[in-house]
């Protein structure tokens, strides 16, 4: 195949498109509107409504998602751009009924208030904990620089990132 | 508004593809409008707005990624580095430390991990964070089309707000730097800590400086340059040359008073570290 | 009980750390159409053409309704009617005027969020417009008293304007006077979440509808008024709200759209406003200008305030923050003169915002005590010292409690200030000039009439309910803490449930009064049913803890469970008390005078609210108004163009609300408090109180670093160079 026609952003064309997708380590298969971005699609399609839907404009962060674990904003990622990758949502994160550090230390830190920011926060601090298991504290913070918290929880956050950074350390 | 014509993408996995698509589409006349991590792009759709019905999708053609080091101070950007890139690359770290500051600066790390230099010097935003760095350091834009490949300065590519120097049928496919010698500085001045658009940015590299956010387009202050090489090094005078090249607005991120005595604080701060041994890293 | 509660975990912790809360759009709803709104181009004027055809004919679109099309509503109240502070006067597509910039003009319904976000581009639209007033500090209208109070029963709605002694003659007479402007520009709240809401129809008269509400009984009296239907017949639920800052606590059109554009289809709508439609059609906090004169001796002593001041409203509504309302309340002055007066402009109508009128006022008071500080020479927190009073200023009675001289020696202690020199510019840090400001921190203990049922059953554990929200300050936890508090059960044992009108009535929840208002419904259902279940006899003592428990009492009466319900009256002594919560803040910036960029490095806020019911969300709930505050000091501005009367930075990149590289570090102090008199469980509040008196003290401590006093916000680097 030379090129990929997609049929991009026009909700007018019904086109639909056929993807192939890992969510959550569950393998996808689906038809959409090829229109769809990211966060559509697992809003909307999936039922997925921990990823949030914050201001469409990658100004705010409430979107962030892990794709082949690079965090990224799914609401300027294209659903068929997805393709044959792997996605991680907030839903992804526990174990079982075993929830990741990150978000015991989030929920025992109060770090979560109003809780709408709270999943893309997650993703972001995870995919800093992986490439930075011993982050400063001003490692973590650039690295959540794109998230915004209008209840203006930061510093729980930060405590909240730290605790479970020394937990996953000490290899829990 | 466009009505709703067949908005479409096109993907190649090619440079080639690309670039043949690139020339059947400008020779009839609908131009394809290349992207690569789509930020600037999904920004337009959310808001339902049609900015252009035909896009180029160059996120596919992996010979287009990653920074690569040529000779003793060469960088290569391929046309999908991205911010994330500059930032882990040790070449970039070592050889023009500023890009990493700057690169740093642009919005949040998904924005990093999408947005691409190339981008954000085709976009043509004034404000871009990047751009007056690869301009301090002489960096040059490769343009290629299906005919063959043209080397433009940086400090050429712009025409005015917005436009640039790229023909519908080419493709920015990468961006040279050769780093000249000389001490750098990177000073983003804005209200907010982080994802702030700046109110003013000013990079060096040795006697050359560049400037955003003063000017429809980023630009080099050509006067002031000339006066220092020749050795000048009076405060004031060096302050209004510089204010020949960044002629600032009112808008609504600040005022055109402002820009220009922090332009001038930044020239002075600039003057006084200029003879000092370069910074290492 | 405790005066400090134990820092308990939210309930609601574990469901927001994994997505399964599930927020307003979130709620599956089978066959739901998407609803986009289409806002107007201008500010003021008339509709003269519609050309929805090209909408219509777009794949997936259900309705394109607009002034022609939609349906005939009931008379609507208007600025003079309306009954109550959330009784907005809407636009619900009954005509063709324009009234202000991003007014909803068309919705527009589609089988997807895409396609009717496609479509509501395709309408086009013709107006007639009219020449705007949108700026406060420039337009020519006059000020005018406010609207009297609203004719209904929830009028919460303070005097415009005071007298006490002889202010012209005490002002003549002062040794030394400062009078300055100080003024506040538009700002908008942007919570997290965008207003949210889905409507459902059950046949033509029932409605339910999910929606991001600060106040769902609120939403349902206006959803029922609007649409003439029996408030009965409207349920609103709304369980987890993505942050509301007064925003959500009123009903804009939107909501009745939303139910508007489903009956018109015959499907649940879904409508979300995008992040630019955040701005404009869902308030903000006015445009304020205040004058403050005071007067006063050699030793600092006041000796009168004139404090007065105008605020922006809408032509169509009305809306007055009670700026004056701090300032009549904070210091021992024998001379007062307040007035608030209102100026229409062709603004969308403003509303309540983090702790109106408090947070402004003590913007102006405190600004302008500190510089009769410097004028004085004197210390400003010995200033504030000297005038400290003891009863309420402006009643004479007694305050239920008031622990302001310890909040201020708290502060002042873990900050250091005793080490502050008071001249400006004498402390650096290498280049940077640094600068240490003070404000005082006050806010209203508000409490309003509400209900709750409590039921304990057999198996040992009980359901506490109440109609009230969370908007993310934990009243699901501290619900339970009261609730399991009361009954002496752990809180593992107690579930409380609220947003649902369904469930016992309570206030909206603003002004700091969901802790104390539903906390003590909460409280005495709770109590009412230990107290049903010890009448039943033979077991003796109530207090599960020390004697039989419930289950077994329940048991042994053959019964399944029991159940109370309260509903609150207001306490009597609320009429022989004056009720605040006090607080002190303390500010460091650092400011580079080459470029007029400033940083605040520490903030130090100590805080007296009578008993706070929970350690962790309370510092949660102080620590967010502290930043609220400086952001406000330097950051929020919402910016109109003069001529078109359009929000020019609609959107988070050019509105600036703080990230988390703008956080200093921050130390919040809680002074313990007992205050028996304030309500049942001695609570004040503390959503507010954090945000008040932080913009002065951070515009003190710029002045204190560079010798600029910035009476205009936000504190913007251009006017510090």
């Amino acid at each position: 195949m030379a090129t990929d026609l997609i049929p991009l952003g026009d909700p007018s064309l019904r086109q639909k498109v056929r993807l192939e997708l890992v969510v959550n380590e569950e393998r996808r298969d689906l038809v959409i509107d090829g229109y769809k971005s990211l966060l559509e699609l697992l809003r909307e399609e999936l039922q997925l409504t921990g990823t949030k839907h914050g201001c469409e404009l990658g100004e705010c962060g409430a979107c962030a998602v892990l794709l082949d674990g690079q965090l990224v904003l799914s609401c300027l990622v294209a659903a068929v751009e997805c393709d044959g990758r792997s996605v991680q949502t907030v839903e992804g994160m526990q174990n079982g009924p075993t929830l990741h550090p990150l978000q015991s230390c989030f929920a025992d830190a109060g770090a979560a208030q109003c809780g709408y920011c709270t999943p893309g926060f997650l993703l972001a601090a995870k995919e800093l904990l992986e490439r930075k298991p011993d982050a400063t504290r001003a490692e973590i913070a650039e690295a959540l620089s794109g998230q915004l918290c209008r209840c203006t929880g930061y510093l729980q956050i930060f405590e909240a990132v730290e605790a479970a950074a020394a937990q996953l350390r000490g290899g829990r | 508004m466009i009505a709703a014509a067949d908005l479409t993408v096109q993907r190649p996995r090619t440079l080639k593809q690309a670039l043949q698509l690139l020339r059947d589409a400008s020779a009839e006349n609908q131009p394809l409008t290349p992207m690569a991590g789509g930020t600037d792009l999904f920004v337009t759709l959310n808001m339902g707005q049609r900015p252009s019905a035909r896009y180029l999708d160059l996120w596919a053609i992996e010979k287009l990624r990653g920074v690569e080091a040529t000779g003793k101070r060469g960088l290569v950007f391929g046309a999908l580095a991205t911010y994330t890139d500059c930032i882990e690359s040790k070449a970039v770290h070592k050889r023009l430390p500023i890009l990493v500051d700057a690169a740093r600066q642009v919005g949040g790390v998904q924005i990093q991990n999408r947005g691409t230099l190339a981008g954000n010097i085709e976009n043509g935003s004034p404000a871009a964070d990047g751009v007056p760095v690869l301009m301090a350091a002489d960096a040059t834009v490769v343009l290629r089309s299906i005919d063959g490949e043209r080397r433009v300065p940086l400090a050429a590519y712009y025409h005015g707000y917005r436009k640039t120097e790229r023909r519908a049928d080419e493709l920015i496919v990468a961006v040279e730097v050769e780093v000249p010698d000389g001490t750098q500085r990177f000073d983003k001045v804005g209200t907010r800590a982080a994802q702030a658009i700046s109110k003013v940015v000013m990079a060096a590299v040795g006697h050359r400086l560049a400037f955003g956010s003063v000017a429809p387009t980023v630009v080099r202050a050509r006067a002031l340059e000339a006066y220092v090489e020749a050795g000048g090094r009076d405060v004031a005078e060096a302050q209004r040359l510089a204010l020949e090249d960044a002629r600032p607005i009112d808008d609504v991120r600040s005022t055109a008073e402002y820009r220009r005595r922090v332009v001038a604080n930044l020239v002075a701060a600039w003057l006084g570290g200029l003879d000092k041994p370069p910074r290492t890293r | 009980m405790k005066k400090i509660g134990p820092p308990v975990d939210r309930v609601d912790g574990p469901l927001k750390v994994t997505g399964g809360a599930r927020y307003a759009a979130e709620v599956p709803v089978a066959r739901v159409a998407h609803a986009v709104l289409v806002l107007s181009t201008i500010a003021r004027g008339r509709i003269t053409g519609m050309d929805t055809g090209k909408a219509e004919r777009a794949p997936g679109v259900l309705a394109v309704i607009t002034h022609k099309n939609a349906m005939h509503l009931p008379p609507q109240p208007t600025r003079e009617t309306r009954a109550s502070q959330g009784d907005h006067v809407l636009q619900l597509l009954q005509d063709d005027h324009v009234l202000y910039n991003r007014q909803p003009i068309a919705i527009v319904v589609a089988d997807t969020f895409e396609r009717a976000q496609h479509a509501a581009h395709l309408v086009a639209v013709r107006y007639e417009a009219a020449p705007v007033d949108v700026d406060l500090l420039r337009t020519r209208t006059a000020a005018r008293a406010p609207h009297p109070p609203y004719h209904g029963t929830v009028a919460q709605t303070l005097p415009v304007e005071s007298r006490r002694g002889d202010v012209a003659a005490a002002l003549a007479a002062a040794a030394v006077r400062v009078e300055e402007v100080y003024t506040i520009p538009a700002e908008t709240h942007n919570p997290m979440e965008p207003h949210a809401t889905i409507a459902v129809w059950h046949g033509p008269t029932h409605l339910t509808v999910y929606d991001s509400t600060q106040g769902v009984f609120e939403d349902q009296r206006k959803l029922a008024a609007s649409l003439g239907l029996p408030r009965e017949n409207v349920r609103v639920i709304s369980h987890y709200i993505g942050g509301g800052f007064g925003t959500k606590g009123a009903v804009w059109s939107h909501v009745p759209l939303a139910a508007m554009a489903a009956q018109k289809v015959g499907r649940p709508v879904k409508l979300v406003l995008s992040r630019p439609q955040m701005f404009g059609p869902v308030g903000a906090r006015p445009q304020i200008e205040q004058r403050v004169v005071i007067g006063a001796g050699r030793d600092g002593v006041l000796a009168a305030i004139r404090h007065e001041g105008r605020s922006s409203v809408s032509q169509f509504d009305q809306f007055c923050e009670h700026f004056t309302a701090p300032t009549r309340a904070l210091y021992k002055c024998p001379n007062l003169d307040t007035t608030e007066r209102v100026v229409s402009l062709d603004i969308a109508t403003p509303c309540q915002m983090r702790a109106p009128g408090e947070v402004t006022g003590t913007f102006a008071l405190e600004s302008a005590l500190d510089e009769l500080a410097v004028k004085l020479a004197i210390d400003p927190l010995e200033l504030r010292l000297r005038n400290y009073a003891e009863t309420d200023p402006e009643t004479g009675r007694p305050w239920s409690s008031k622990s302001l001289r310890q909040c201020y020696q708290t502060a002042a202690e873990k900050f250091g200030w005793s080490r502050k020199k008071p001249q400006p510019r004498s402390m650096v840090d290498g280049k940077l000039l640094v600068g240490w400001g003070m404000a005082t921190a006050t806010y209203p203990a508000n409490v309003r009439p509400a209900s709750a049922i409590a039921t304990l059953f057999a198996d040992g554990t009980a359901l506490v309910r109440a109609g009230t929200q969370d908007i993310g300050t934990g009243t699901y936890t501290v619900m339970t803490q009261v609730a399991a508090d009361a009954l002496g059960l752990p809180v593992e044992k107690v579930r409380f449930e609220l947003g649902d009108t369904d469930m016992p009535e309570t206030p909206t929840s603003g002004g700091s009064c969901t802790a104390a208002s539903v906390g003590s419904a909460v409280h005495q259902a709770c109590l009412g049913a230990r107290e049903k279940l010890a009448r039943l006899g033979n077991g003796g003592g109530a207090d599960p803890s020390v004697d039989e428990p419930f289950a077994a009492q329940l048991a042994r009466h053959g019964m399944k469970r029991i159940e109370a319900r309260y509903d609150a009256k207001q306490l009597e002594t609320r009429d022989r008390y004056a009720m605040r919560a006090f607080g002190a803040q303390f500010v460091e910036v650092r400011v580079d005078p080459e470029l007029g960029e400033v940083r605040v490095s520490r903030a130090v806020g100590a805080f007296a609210a009578g008993r706070i019911l929970n350690a962790k969300t309370a510092r949660s709930q102080l620590l967010g108004g502290m930043i609220w505050g400086i952001s406000m000091a330097l950051h929020e501005n919402t910016v109109y163009d003069p001529k078109l009367g359009r929000i020019m930075n609609n959107d988070l990149s050019e509105y600036l609300v703080p990230v988390n590289l703008d956080i200093p570090a921050i130390d919040v102090l809680f002074v313990p408090e007992d205050d028996p008199y304030v309500n049942e469980i001695g609570v004040k509040g503390v959503g507010e109180i954090g945000i008040t008196g932080m913009a002065a003290a951070v515009a003190n401590a710029v002045y204190h670093a560079t010798g600029r006093r910035i009476r205009d916000l936000p504190i913007t680097l251009d006017k510090l160079l």
